[in-house]
């Protein structure tokens, strides 16, 4: 038996498991939520360019019980 | 009008038919008219568990397709009052399902029954689209490994998707079944426990199953676990019932048990 074990606390494989799996459910929801992503980000760059000059547009989602995140960056030519 | 539940998992071998086999049989017990439904079209499976497979004569794929009566596909369990099952097709494959006709099986099933369970089979695809269409509840079966509950979340996410219900702006009702529990290995922290997994999945609990050996001579015998009084997932499964019928039950302790043996394993390691 561990020392931690006695305290009741997680020093096992499961507290591992718990972790990779929020990690990677996180990114499966959001990829599952927002189907649209491909459409906006050419709509995103098809707007931004009608100012300025835009490289590329990159799109980050999360989504936790918490919040759904959208994260655009639009990044610049030269 | 009864209330269709489907019991889905994702991944296969978490102990869908199982869970199925033993919910129907114990929904039956508890004064349900109860009929369970092997939607795993090509691979049939819950005859053996509920001990039915040499009673088959017609299917559900042949009840949709009109070459027999529904009442004539229909098994009823001699051992269990109240508990009738429609077997799956072993000669077709799940491409025979067509919407229309699953859901007028369904609805028509709906009318003569109180609980009318679905099987469904793995995965994500037709068969499973089908199973999870008429659903107005689901209980979703995961085992506590990491590959279990990732698939389960990805299936509640399509049952949220894809349903008739969700179609229609309303929800689908959805529980989770965590199967397989090995208490000792979540005592030393090597198994994910429930609330770990409640904690991922964001569901309310609706049953706890611990892994029994008495499981593997009931699906041998093909007398559902449930039938056994003194075995644990029975015990699980029985409560479970009670649940989903609405009443309140306490969960079963997750406690390893402590024989002298194990106290000697823990001295010596």
């Amino acid at each position: 038996m561990s020392f931690a074990s006695w305290f009741g606390r997680k020093s096992g494989s499961a507290q591992s498991a718990k972790e990779r799996l929020m990690i990677t459910l996180s990114h499966e929801r959001a990829a599952n939520s927002f189907p649209f992503l491909e459409e906006m980000r050419e709509e995103i760059i098809a707007v931004v360019r009608k100012y300025v000059r835009v490289r590329d547009v990159k799109i980050h989602t999360e989504k936790n019980r918490q919040m759904d995140k959208l994260e655009i960056d639009v990044m610049l030519e030269g | 009008m009864g209330m269709i539940l489907t019991v889905t998992s994702g991944k296969g071998g978490v102990g869908k038919s199982t869970t199925t086999a033993n919910l129907a049989t114990a929904l039956a017990k508890a004064d349900q008219k109860v009929v369970a439904v092997d939607f795993d079209i090509g691979l049939r499976n819950l005859d053996m568990i509920l001990g039915l497979e040499n009673r088959i004569v017609y299917d559900g794929v042949e009840v949709m397709e009109g070459r027999c009566n529904l009442s004539q596909a229909l098994i009823q369990d001699k051992r269990t009052k109240n508990l009738y099952f429609l077997p799956a097709s072993q000669t077709r494959d799940k491409s025979v399902l067509q919407a229309d006709k699953v859901e007028a099986l369904l609805t028509q099933l709906k009318e003569q029954f109180d609980i009318v369970l679905v099987d469904s089979p793995a995965g994500i695809e037709s068969g499973f689209e089908h199973a999870i269409f008429m659903a107005d509840r689901a209980v979703v079966v995961t085992t506590p490994e990491v590959s279990a509950v990732r698939d389960a979340d990805r299936v509640i996410g399509i049952i949220d998707a894809k349903s008739k219900r969700a179609k229609e702006g309303r929800e689908v009702e959805k529980f989770v079944l965590i199967n397989r529990i090995r208490p000792d290995l979540v005592e030393r922290g090597e198994m994910l426990g429930v609330e770990d997994v409640l904690q991922i999945l964001a569901l309310p609990l609706v049953g706890l199953i611990l892994e029994d050996e008495r499981v593997v001579s009931a699906t041998n015998t093909g007398e559902p676990v449930v039938l056994d009084p003194k075995s644990a997932s029975g015990e699980g499964y029985r409560r479970t019932a009670a649940r989903l019928l609405g009443q309140e039950v306490p969960f079963m302790e997750i406690k390893a048990k402590r024989g002298l043996s194990r106290l000697f394993k823990g001295v010596f390691k």
